[in-house]
């Protein structure tokens, strides 16, 4: 074979056998190695056409598009920077000027005026083939340009992947506020934050129903801590969980009608199930450990659970009827903080490393452990997103916690929150 | 403890007579492991040693000067025995863990020795350079085994999937809802892998795959599969208890308590014992 073809096939394979692979730490833990990822659609996003006096909210809806599919890792976006090479074609798209700077797709979005609202019109455009293969119309205000761009972008990787994207979810977390810690929500991109509770008191681990209406949570507003449900028309109701001084960490099973929780009723933290329709209580656990952080697994059979039953923090699986405990996380003397991604594939959780908390996740086709954060600080809250290609987590830093996103493979970090102390965040479904 | 001795003896057995030196660095992990939870046993027996002795000396002293112990004594007395209890329940716990490590070193000895016994023209897809994941294998472990051969739907030049591969795949099925798939991937373990430590498991696996999908009928059928074929098992317990749960979403109700006493009476003092009462309590049924 000619040298520089072997190289070249040698090449290859090396990248091949990269893609998604972890290498092995001392643990037997893998250290994150960035992968390539699946092939990107090449998306070239040039500038609104807008009427008069509509410019800046064309720009805003332009950079949240081109944001958003960027972050969906569905699409690539040219970079802007090119555009000047395609001239302007008097209306028509000028396919081979966009294949010239390599971009597979190329939108054409309009907006005017009707009414004093904004008719935002997309379409996509193929340019080896020349089709036109999306079109859709959007009318709202100004205000909720950013919404619409979520909007459209959701339906862009719906077209591209048959899923849609997670422009349109929204992460809920607790932030400290005067002197208590109150419930806030986000778009997924930290923008739009807003406050759910005012209650100057302490409301923690906001946890969404399946269906996204609903909060579960953590809140002090009664006489003792209690579990809480927020309707997504701000109703409010008491979970009529088991009278413990403490109840906490609730989480939702699949269907909506359960909800996991610990509680120290009997002296020590354990885990119960209410059952929202009828009330019943059930209890779990029955050990003299410390059972808490329990998360119900995507089929709604097993629980995941912290518990220190060995004498020390680790993450413990059991089923729903409280049989066949068995101990997941094998290396390190403190893990807690379970979380399932949404196939059940994978779970994420948190590990004392070298004296700072870090995320690993567990694939439980394979039994293989990856590390997923690295820097200095604590990072913690693992949480997924509803497409199970990223997570939200919480991590102190800059000193203080904010709340972050990265890919499942520890890349593409980012920071949603600056200041306010911010913790356990979850991800709407 | 006995499982973990015996273990040991056979794991250090099979690895002078397999091909090659297998795993000394595990081994001599798990001695090492074997070793911390042997003392720490022998330090909770001291501790509850200790505690009955006071209590001992607590009662003698209450019965020979009536008042003469304080209210403070009696409560460091309890927090003593509440301790010496917690880290009893702690080296329990360890020594089950342990138990679920020595089962994942045996899954390595199947594999060594099922390698020894494959015809060198035979395909296998087992990675014995020891690339086996650093996971814990969810599922509750993995198997010792005996090599069965090979069923007859693989050819001589097939790839087998690991012992570990194949339970790992079979429980990610089950953790995704793909029920069918998981009761055929544990099925095929515990056909080929009979003599493993987790054969019982995938059985167990069986029923509940069965039970998730509403077959009751089925999950009980598994369930007294387990139970025959592994009277011994530490699922027996929870095989039992799931067959009366079954009962009752079958709504036979008689079989039911029938049933749940039994696991009462059985296995008195464990989780599946108290679950059991939960549930004839809930049925109003005497215990």
């Amino acid at each position: 074979m000619h040298r520089s073809i072997r190289s070249f096939f040698l090449f290859t394979v090396v990248l091949i056998a990269g893609y998604g692979v972890a290498a092995q730490g001392p643990d037997g833990i893998g250290d994150t190695i960035n992968k390539t990822g699946p092939v990107r659609i090449k998306i070239a996003i040039p500038d609104a056409t807008a009427v008069d006096g509509f410019g800046a909210v064309a720009r805003e809806l332009i950079e949240t598009l081109r944001a958003d599919l960027e972050f969906s890792g569905v699409y690539d976006v040219i970079d802007p920077a090119l555009y000047w090479k395609v001239p302007p074609a008097g209306g028509q798209i000028p396919h081979d000027d966009w294949l010239s700077i390599d971009a597979d797709e190329v939108t054409q979005i309009k907006l005017s005026n009707r009414s004093g609202r904004i008719d935002v019109v997309a379409e996509l455009f193929e340019n080896n083939s020349r089709t036109r293969t999306f079109g859709k119309r959007y009318a709202g205000t100004k205000e909720l340009i950013r919404r619409v761009a979520h909007m459209l972008a959701d339906e862009l990787v719906l077209h591209a992947t048959g899923r849609r994207g997670l422009a349109t979810t929204r992460i809920a977390f607790t932030s400290k506020h005067g002197k208590g810690k109150e419930l806030f929500l986000m778009d997924y991109d930290g923008y739009r934050i807003r406050r759910l509770t005012t209650t100057s008191t302490i409301n923690l681990t906001p946890v969404w129903s399946p269906d996204g209406s609903r909060l579960a949570f953590v809140s002090w507003r009664g006489k003792q801590p209690g579990i809480y449900i927020m309707g997504d028309d701000g109703t409010l109701q008491s979970a009529a969980a088991i009278d413990g001084e403490l109840n906490a960490a609730p989480d939702w099973s699949p269907d909506g009608r359960k909800i996991v929780y610990s509680s120290d009723t009997d002296g020590n933290s354990d885990l119960y199930i209410l059952d929202l329709a009828s009330g019943r209580n059930t209890r779990l656990t029955r050990t003299q450990a410390i059972e808490t952080a329990p998360a119900y697994s995507p089929n709604g059979r097993e629980i995941a659970f912290t518990s220190d039953r060995s004498g020390t923090p680790q993450v413990y699986l059991m089923g729903t009827d409280g049989l066949n405990v068995r101990r997941v996380s094998s290396t390190g003397s403190y893990n807690e903080s379970p979380a399932w991604s949404p196939e059940g594939d994978k779970l994420a959780y948190v590990s004392r490393m070298d004296g700072q908390f870090e995320i690993l996740v567990l694939d439980i086709p394979t039994g293989q452990l990856t590390k997923l954060t690295k820097g200095r600080g604590n990072k913690e809250n693992p949480r997924w997103s509803p497409d199970g290609r990223h997570l939200v987590f919480a991590w102190n830093r800059t000193g203080t916690y904010d709340i972050y996103t990265m890919r499942d493979d520890g890349s593409d970090v980012r920071r949603l929150t600056r200041g306010g102390d911010c913790f356990t965040p979850d991800w709407s479904r | 403890m006995q499982k973990i001795k015996f273990l040991m003896m056979t794991l250090c057995g099979a690895a002078l007579l397999s091909t090659g030196c297998v795993m000394p660095d595990q081994i001599a992990q798990l001695r090492k492991d074997v070793a911390d939870v042997q003392n720490q046993l022998r330090r909770v027996e001291q501790q509850q040693e200790d505690s009955r002795r006071a209590m001992s000396e607590l009662r003698t002293q209450l019965s020979e000067e009536t008042g003469g112990v304080s209210r403070a004594e009696f409560a460091d007395m309890k927090l003593a025995v509440d301790e010496a209890a917690r880290s009893s329940a702690i080296v329990d716990e360890r020594i089950r863990e342990t138990n679920q490590r020595v089962d994942r070193m045996s899954q390595t000895m199947q594999e060594v020795r099922q390698m020894a016994r494959q015809p060198a023209t035979g395909g296998s897809s087992y990675d014995y350079a020891g690339g086996r994941p650093a996971g814990a294998g969810v599922g509750g472990g993995e198997p010792l085994g005996g090599g069965n051969d090979r069923p007859a739907a693989y050819g001589a030049g097939d790839a087998l999937p690991s012992p570990e591969a194949l339970y790992n795949a079979a429980y990610a099925d089950y953790s995704k809802g793909n029920y069918s798939l998981a009761v055929s991937g544990f099925e095929e373990y515990a056909s080929r892998f009979s003599d493993s430590d987790l054969a019982d498991n995938a059985l167990y696996w069986v029923g509940e795959c069965h039970f998730a999908q509403g077959r009751f009928d089925r999950s009980v059928q598994a369930f007294d599969s387990l139970l025959e074929r592994y009277p011994q098992s530490d699922r027996a317990a929870a095989s039992n208890l799931k067959k009366g749960l079954a009962y009752l979403e079958q709504n036979q109700i008689g079989k039911a308590i029938v049933q749940l006493r039994f696991v009462l009476d059985t296995y008195e003092g464990s989780d599946e014992a108290q679950i059991a009462r939960d549930k004839l309590a809930s049925l109003g049924a005497s215990v």
